[in-house]
This record gives structure tokens, C-alpha cells and sequence, in this order.
């Protein structure tokens, strides 16, 4: 929370009336996946994440301003505040222009969900660079890239050049569809789905959290050269990214079993959110990602490298694919309507949805990798851009997590953690570098 | 640009050290591995627990001192701290115990059980008059011990989920209200006689039922608490 409001102006032409905003309703409800993110929200694990993007010229303030209350009025269904109902949080929707604020040195800045009058985006910028911390209570990665592209695609309109439109962009001069605002979950809910399969708990990193302390390590890469090395042993980029992920986890395992402390778990089991909308066709702005899980059982005896490839190819496989993501959004939404749920007071909700959050989400996962793939823009948009950023929030629990993010040729790794040792990234970099591909690592931003 | 000759990745040309290894950066050709890096492994793994239990035995130590100066500084004898001493060694075996030990049950729980009767028996012999250890603490103690692990042994040999072992809990409890209505009366010489204890059984029995329903019929659904509490 320390970055300070930039500019005041914004207020001076806020307050824009509900009725003059398309699909003006005051209210309306959390969709199912950001459900459980106010009880899991906390100040170590706020549930944020960042989008950025670094043009090739220092950012002209007013301008970037005009651009981001155009986009905000674009988008009402993330222009809200989250409120305490009964028996649900829901967000309440605001006329305020979101104020630009300095891009502070921290990775991501968590953002006080519960305080009134607290928007659940921030914008923030320094120097060259754009950047939109969203909590995961608004949306996914894609709703929140989508929405930077297009405030940044506004941002060169109002400094006198031209953008071709795109149906990546939002129009700032177009209304919201009302499939914007959709909880897609709820539309391709079927009740009579089988839960999915129950998983055990996982191995976790060793390391004292640091305290307070939140840091990344970013590698550049070519995307070409990795899609060579990942063509070359039959897998895509992602399943590629995720067997490094797990070989050096299994590394770090090994590690730990010739020291005292013996770790409790030989299970190493990776998040991946999925963007499922290639899956089922919405619009929808707001959240709409499931997840596969890769995974490898140490107990079983040593993995190779082509061990785990293997591993990661076929669970990816098997796990994304309609039937399966079904079960997902069968046992998360049928959860949601259940009676008992419903009935069950907001404070009580809080509570055990917390713990739920802790026993079976993150106890469950050793390692996070969100892959936004490659970000499409329009060409003389890409002139502009000479970088984009992406950054997950600290998990205290899993205490490392990976972002992979994708602009023309170049490819971003950006691991965040929350503990001092990092033999996690090098053993990951470096086997990326024996692989034949060059890599350059900052400790810094994009 | 720099480059690491350790891990082979390009760095920033205004850093000295590699962001991965800490190896010192000199020029283009990279460096030696930083001392950071040879010492990560071993020394973040014990760290911790080896830190807590020294900082428990100085706060011991030092809590255990203040108490015998104190008492011994008035008559040149120990009388009334030999209770506070007693408990703080017990506080520091359980904690150490617990940190050592950690969910290693079978060796965990004999080990608290020990320390609890060791404690116990201190303190009636400290006390003097009457000894109530033998007829009143130690059976308390032992039967505590006994269903308590009887517990954690069904639990872990039947695999059994969050809500039986609730309800194992529950009925476990039950029995050692009996148990400990028993002890009491043949402690104050009224052997046999049974009142509150059966109120205490009959309820836990009655809750542990209801428990052990819900969670049948809802695996007969094909469904679970976690499911019906939103997964």
C-alpha cells in the first residue's frame, strides 16, 4: 500500500451518474472462482497479481489518465468494491476514476479488498512502464492483460497516433456486453458431474519466509529457441516449462533428504490455471480459469528429465479436455448452490473457507506455473510496446510460484518468492541454458 | 552484458554478482560461486529448529534461575520453588519433545505421556501430605494416554477421513468420562457409583452417531463435506 496517488485530477471529473454507465446495475455477485478469495485473502497471500507493460518512451502522464478513466467507464463490472452481504460478499459498483499511482520497487502491491471505498485494481506507473495490480477477486490473467492492452492502445490515441482496431481491444467508445459481466461457470455448470479425482498433499519448499519480503528472479529468453527445444522432444512450451519446474523441485527434494529435517512429502504437484475460454465459448471478463495438475511421486524412485516430460505431456493431455474441466466446474459451482452453503452465515463462510483454501488448495501443490501465453497485439500497438510483465502474488504456503508471459520473440519467466534461497530458479535456468537456450536474468522488473 | 561462468545466463552489466548463485561477476568471462551459495543448503534446512531450541532452553535457563535466586536468597534453601522449576522442565521436555519428535506419533506420544507422569509425581512428592499420584494421577494420565492413542493408532491404520476420526474422538471421550468418574470415586471412596459420567457417554455416543450418518449418506451420494462446503 505504499504507493501514492499520483494525480488528484481525476476526481475533478469522477462521479459520472449509475444511469449514464451502460449495463448500469448497482450490484451484482462474485463469480464462482473468485467466491473463496476474500476469506483466503490475508496480507502475506493478498491474492494480487500484476500485468505490465514497458513502452518504448517515457509514459505521458495525462494522457495515460484520460486513457485509463475511458477504459474504466468501458468496464464497469471491474470499477466496484467488494461488500459484506448475509451470506456472500458481492461488489457494489463506484463512479470513481481510478487515480494513477508511482510504480513502487515491490514486485505486487497488495490491495486492502475489505476498505471501504477500496478499488480492486490499481494502475500504476514509473518511468516507461504501465503497470495494473488486480485482485484476483475482478479476474483472471487474460481479463486483466486485455484490459492494460486496451487502456495502453487508448493511451497512443490520446497522445495523436493511430491504432487498428482489434478484437483483442476493448473500444472505449463501445457499451459492455452483457456477456462481459458473465459468471461463465454457472452457464456450463452440470449438477450430475462426478467430482474430480481427490489429490494428496504435496511437497513444499523448505525455507524460512522472509519477512515481509516479496522478490522476483526474471529469465529472457527467445521463444523461438524454446519452441525448438520443445518441438524437439514432442511437447509444447508450456509442458516443457512445467517438467523444468518439476526436475528442479525434485532437485531441491533430493537436496533436503540429506539434511536433518527429512522432507514430510515425496509428491511434487504443479497448479497450472488454464484460460478455459478456448474451451467454451464467453465473453466473459471476470474470472474464468480450471487447472491441471502434472505430477511426479518421488516414492516411485528417481525421474529423468524425459521421465517427467513424459509425465507432464499426458496429464496435461488427459486432464485438459472437456469432460474433465466439467468435473471441475461441477464440483465448484454444485458447492456454491448447495442449500447448506447458501444458508450458512458470511462469518462463519469466512471461516471455513479459509481452511479449505489452505487443506486443499495450496496443501495440495508444490509449485505454481500461470502461463499467459503470447499477448496479441495489433502491429503499430507493437511498435509502442517494447515489453510486457507478469508477476503472481506471494502464497506463503507454496512460497515459490512461476509467470510466463510472451511478446513477439521474447519469453518472460518471472519467479516470485517468498524465502531467501533460490537454487529453485537456478537449477531451472540452468537446465534451460544446457538445453541450448540463452537466458538473461534480472533481478528487477521488466 | 555479464555472464555467470557458473550458471551460464546472461546478467546485467551494473551487477557484481549473479542474481542465481551469488557467483562474483568479474567481466564478461563471470567468477567464483559466492559463499551464500556453499552455504544455502544445509544451513537453511536446520537452521530453525536448532534456533528454537536454543532459544527456548536460554528462556528456560534463564526463567529457572530468576526462581531459584529468588527462593534461595530468603532462607538459603529451595521450599516453594521446587513446583515453578518443576514445571518449567516439564514445558521445555514437551516443546522440545514436539519440535524433535514433530508428528513422529509412536515415539511423540509415550514420550509426553512420560514427561506428564514425571511432572506429576514431582509435584506430590514436593507437596508432601497424602499420595494421591498412584490412585488419582497416574491412572488419569495412563487412560488418557491409552484411548488417545488408541485413536491415532485406528485413525492411521484404517486411513480413516477427517469426520470419522471426529467422531472415533467423540466416543473416545465418552469412555474416559466413565473412566474418570471411576478413578474419582475410588479415589474418594466411593467405588462404582456412576451418574454424570453416563449424561457425558451418552451424549458423545449420540454425536458421534449423527457424525458418522451425515458422512456415510453423503459418500453413498457420491458426495463429501468437501463438496457440500464448496470445494
Amino acid at each position: 500500500m505504499g504507493a501514492k496517488t499520483m494525480s488528484k485530477r481525476g476526481a475533478k471529473h469522477a462521479q459520472t451518474p449509475a444511469s449514464s454507465v451502460p449495463n448500469a446495475a448497482e450490484w451484482f455477485r462474485l463469480d464462482n472462482a473468485a467466491k473463496i478469495f476474500p476469506a483466503s485473502s490475508s496480507e502475506v497471500s493478498p491474492e494480487v497479481f500484476r500485468v505490465m507493460v514497458t513502452l518504448d518512451e517515457p509514459v505521458r502522464i495525462e494522457a495515460l489518465q484520460r486513457a485509463v478513466s475511458r477504459l474504466a467507464k468501458r468496464t464497469p463490472y471491474y470499477q466496484v468494491h467488494l461488500r459484506r452481504g448475509l451470506f456472500w460478499y458481492y461488489l457494489e459498483r463506484h463512479n470513481q476514476d481510478p487515480h494513477l499511482h508511482l510504480l513502487p520497487d515491490t514486485p505486487v502491491s497488495p490491495i486492502a479488498i475489505k476498505r471501504p471505498q477500496e478499488p480492486l485494481y490499481r494502475v500504476q506507473v514509473g518511468d516507461r512502464r504501465v503497470a495494473v495490480d488486480v485482485s484476483h477477486i475482478l479476474t483472471d490473467g487474460y481479463g486483466a492483460m486485455r484490459f492494460l492492452i486496451s487502456v495502453i492502445a487508448e493511451y497512443v490515441r490520446q497522445i495523436g497516433q493511430s491504432v487498428s482496431s482489434s478484437p483483442y481491444l476493448l473500444d472505449p467508445d463501445a457499451e459492455p456486453s452483457s456477456g462481459e459481466f458473465e459468471d461463465a461457470y454457472k452457464r456450463y455448470y452440470k449438477h450430475d458431474q462426478p467430482n474430480p479425482p481427490a489429490l494428496s498433499p504435496a511437497y513444499h519448499l523448505p525455507g524460512i519466509r522472509a519477512w515481509r519480503r516479496y522478490r522476483t528472479i526474471s529469465g529472457y529468453m527467445s521463444v523461438s529457441a524454446v519452441r525448438r527445444v520443445s518441438k524437439e522432444k514432442g511437447v509444447s512450451i508450456t509442458e516443457y516449462l512445467c517438467a523444468l519446474y518439476l526436475e528442479a523441485l525434485a532437485a531441491v527434494h533430493a537436496k533436503q533428504s540429506h539434511t536433518r529435517i527429512k522432507p514430510r512429502r515425496s509428491v511434487m504437484r504443479l497448479e497450472i490455471p488454464v484460460n478455459v475460454r478456448r474451451f467454451y465459448s464467453t465473453e466473459t471478463m471476470r474470472n474464468f480459469s480450471l487447472f491441471v495438475s502434472p505430477e511426479i511421486d518421488l516414492r516411485l524412485g528417481g525421474y529423468s528429465f524425459d521421465e517427467i516430460l513424459r509425465a507432464v505431456h499426458h496429464a496435461m493431455r488427459t486432464q485438459l479436455e472437456e469432460k474433465q474441466l466439467a468435473r471441475q466446474i461441477a464440483r465448484n459451482v454444485g458447492g456454491e448452490l448447495n442449500p447448506v452453503t447458501r444458508v450458512v452465515p458470511l462469518f462463519l463462510k469466512d471461516i471455513y473457507l479459509s481452511y479449505l483454501h489452505d487443506r486443499f488448495g495450496d496443501n495440495l501443490y508444490s509449485g505454481v506455473i500461470s502461463n499467459l501465453g503470447p499477448v496479441d497485439i495489433p502491429q503499430d500497438l507493437r511498435d509502442r510496446v517494447s515489453a510486457v510483465g507478469f508477476v503472481l502474488g506471494p502464497n506463503p504456503i507454496i512460497k515459490k510460484n512461476l509467470a510466463v508471459v510472451s511478446l513477439g520473440d521474447e519469453l518472460t519467466l518471472t519467479f516470485g518468492s517468498v524465502i531467501e534461497r533460490r537454487d529453485l530458479e537456478r537449477t531451472m535456468f540452468r537446465t534451460l541454458v544446457s538445453h541450448g537456450v540463452p537466458v538473461t536474468v534480472t533481478e528487477r522488473g521488466t | 552484458m555479464k555472464t555467470c561462468s557458473h550458471c551460464g545466463v546472461r546478467v546485467e552489466r551494473d551487477l557484481e554478482r549473479c542474481p542465481l548463485c551469488y557467483a562474483r561477476l568479474n567481466g564478461a568471462s563471470g567468477g567464483e560461486p559466492g559463499e551464500e551459495s556453499e552455504r544455502e543448503g544445509e544451513a537453511i534446512y536446520t537452521r530453525p529448529v536448532v534456533f528454537l531450541i536454543e532459544i527456548l532452553s536460554l528462556l528456560g535457563g534463564v526463567a529457572a534461575l530468576v526462581v531459584f535466586a529468588a527462593d534461595f536468597a530468603v532462607g538459603f534453601t529451595l521450599s516453594w520453588s521446587r513446583f515453578p522449576l518443576s514445571a518449567i522442565v516439564y514445558a521445555w521436555v514437551v516443546t522440545v519433545a514436539i519440535i524433535v519428535l514433530g508428528r513422529r506419533a509412536v515415539l511423540l506420544w509415550p514420550a509426553l505421556t512420560a514427561a506428564t507422569l514425571a511432572f506429576l509425581l514431582s509435584l506430590n512428592l514436593f507437596a508432601g501430605g497424602g499420595p494421591w499420584f498412584p490412585s488419582l494421577a497416574l491412572p488419569m494420565v495412563v487412560l488418557a494416554a491409552v484411548l488417545i492413542g488408541a485413536v491415532i493408532a485406528a485413525a492411521r491404520g484404517r486411513g480413516f477421513s477427517a469426520p470419522a476420526v471426529l467422531s472415533l474422538s467423540l466416543g473416545a471421550a465418552g469412555v474416559y468420562a466413565v473412566g474418570l468418574e471411576l478413578i474419582l470415586g475410588f479415589y474418594f471412596g466411593t467405588p462404582g457409583r456412576l451418574s454424570w459420567s453416563i449424561v457425558v457417554l451418552a451424549s458423545a455416543i449420540a454425536l458421534s452417531l449423527v457424525l458418522l450418518f451425515v458422512h456415510t449418506r453423503l459418500r453413498r451420494r457420491n458426495a463429501s463435506f468437501e463438496r457440500v462446503f464448496h470445494l
